[in-house]
């Protein structure tokens, strides 16, 4: 049998991805890191670590740790700053991988000014195609999440970017929120052309032996497979409450399982991130599994699944 | 940077709670110099998610050597395993140790070290003069003699083996009847700031080999990171592990 055709479009700028998964952003790193084992070109597309207009140390440390089915992080977005992004990274990137690589920056901000400085650069520079606008990091004391928690500054912070730059404009959203909805909802009226549901879950670990909390920042960012069943349930209400938007799932997928579930809940990619630190073959793992159930349902192309546990 | 199914070959239990595995993994091994480290994949058994960094002993042809002390659930779960089980390796990662002429007087504390076993003897099939001071709390947290060549000096906290104190102190008396040209340490964090301590009042250079916990082990997530004395941080998994002591803020 022919095998199925995994490729995806995200929204109306006819932007064709050869699959549906996508390395999250903050677990690729600038995209050569893994070269050797999952290079950039296999994936739909790969999302790199978060710039921010200026370089950042990141947070005190102890920065990560295990939990039960995940990690705790509290990187606090350290990161080289948009010069040697451009100048260094990039470059670095494009030379390792294939040219038809689909290649997205993640930015992050403590101001509508900073995100408006960062969208002009990388618009006027050209190398990136898609940007994910960062609304929902747990991690820092200003901007990250602050902004995603009220939908009237998430749709400042995406009004500013939508007015300096064309760039399909992603915006990766929180999960500690009440109404993820009435975010999803203001960003799209502010011009967001896909949504990213989510981030990760704001957390905590203590050791019991020292009686301290285990990360230096207290708190951080939950990911692995603990986090599926929320994400998942975020992204099922978006898309029931806005069908017409483009989304992309994101939390906790490791195997072909957990990405049909983002699929079949209305996403049409979904990103995939801890689950790399663990098998960096990942994402071959994943391919694997969603062609067999294709193939095993009798489907050809992946439109006939997203959104499928919709109908009735 | 290759994932490899390793065969455990042998597994030597070398004292109470230590264990040396040696395994064939004919793709990594080849590659691997010391200093490096490769990641393992949790057995299914630990119930652990990440990965988890081992420094690598000493490898010849197809072959390389963990050592191992059961602390946690995946060190548990490997000192659990059997002959011809398979255990799932990423590496080699992080950068060996530079190459070092003269002599060079390698510090070692707890089982941590096992780099430095490493190091000791592909420096002395290379005829370089090499001294090693191993530490640890007790007799019983100290490598076997017979891992150790016969000029290793010990120190013990307890005293139960060598001389007592800290490996810092047996360098820093050391250090006054004579010097190397560098030396080089691998342990716990306090011993290494002793250690760092003593080679800059000695003026004398000084290699670290960090330990940190890790989410990637490729330099990707920058969760392991150590403080740089010009600021920022680097990443101890693909910056190091291996850095020069006044490089590091510890």
């Amino acid at each position: 049998m022919k095998s199925a055709d995994l490729s995806t479009s995200i929204g109306d700028r006819k932007i064709r991805l050869a699959n549906p998964f996508i390395a999250a952003s903050g677990t690729y790193g600038y995209g050569t890191e893994y070269s050797d084992l999952c290079p950039a070109h296999d994936w739909g597309a790969v999302i790199l670590k978060s710039i921010s207009l200026d370089p950042r140390k990141g947070n005190k440390l102890p920065r990560c740790t295990e939990t039960k089915s995940g990690m705790l992080n509290s990187i606090g977005l350290a990161n080289v700053g948009l010069k040697e992004f451009l100048a260094q990274k990039l470059p670095a990137l494009l030379a390792s991988c294939h040219a038809d690589a689909f290649i997205v920056a993640n930015l992050a901000a403590e101001s509508n000014e900073e995100f408006i400085a960062l969208c002009d650069a990388l618009q006027a520079d050209g190398r990136v195609q898609a940007l994910e606008i960062n609304i929902s990091c747990p991690n820092v004391s200003k901007g990250g999440m602050q902004f995603g928690a009220d939908p009237q500054l998430a749709a400042e912070v995406v009004s500013a970017c939508r007015a300096h730059t064309t760039l399909p404009l992603w915006v990766k959203l929180s999960p500690n929120v009440t109404d993820a909805v009435a975010i999803a909802r203001a960003v799209v009226e502010a011009g967001a052309d896909a949504l990213v549901a989510c981030n990760t879950l704001l957390g905590m670990k203590i050791d019991v032996e020292n009686r301290k909390p285990v990360l230096g920042n207290v708190f951080g960012g939950l990911s692995g497979p603990a986090v599926l069943p929320v994400n998942l349930r975020i992204a099922w209400q978006i898309h029931k409450a806005l069908p017409e938007i483009p989304l992309i799932g994101c939390g906790g997928v490791e195997d072909a399982d957990g990405a049909l579930q983002y699929l079949l809940a209305g996403c049409c990619a979904v990103e995939v991130g801890t689950a790399t630190f663990r098998n960096p073959h990942t994402l071959y793992r994943i391919m694997e599994g969603l062609q067999e159930y294709m193939e095993n349902h009798g489907h050809t192309k992946l439109s006939e699944i997203i959104g499928a546990a919709h109908k009735r | 940077m290759i994932i490899e199914s390793a065969v455990v070959e042998e597994k030597l239990e070398l004292a109470r709670n230590l264990v040396m595995l040696t395994l064939n993994a004919p793709q990594i091994a080849p590659q691997i110099a010391p200093g490096q480290f490769v990641s393992v994949l949790p057995p299914v058994a630990s119930g652990a998610y990440l990965r988890r960094p081992f420094s690598v002993a000493g490898a010849k042809g197809t072959s390389l050597q963990l050592l191992i002390r059961p602390i946690g659930p995946v060190s548990r779960a490997l000192c659990n395993t059997t002959e011809s089980s398979k255990i799932e390796l990423l590496g080699p990662l992080g950068k060996p140790y530079p190459p070092i002429c003269g002599e060079a007087w390698l510090c070692a504390g707890g089982t941590g070290a096992a780099s430095l076993l490493f190091l000791a003897e592909w420096r002395q099939s290379a005829g370089l003069p090499t001294t090693i001071i191993w530490g640890g709390k007790s007799a019983d947290q100290l490598p076997p003699p017979s891992l150790l060549p016969e000029s290793c000096l010990i120190a013990t906290d307890d005293g139960s083996c060598g001389e007592t104190g800290f490996v810092g102190d047996v360098l820093a008396a050391k250090l006054e009847r004579s010097q190397p040209t560098i030396i080089v340490a691998c342990g716990p964090s306090a011993m290494l700031r002793q250690i760092k301590d003593l080679s800059a009042a000695c003026h004398l250079p000084c290699l670290l080999s960090l330990e940190e916990f890790m989410a990637c082990g490729v330099g990707a997530c920058a969760g392991c990171v150590v403080e740089l004395a010009a600021g920022g941080y680097a990443r101890v998994c693909f910056d190091g592990p291996v850095f020069d002591a006044r490089e590091v803020r510890l």
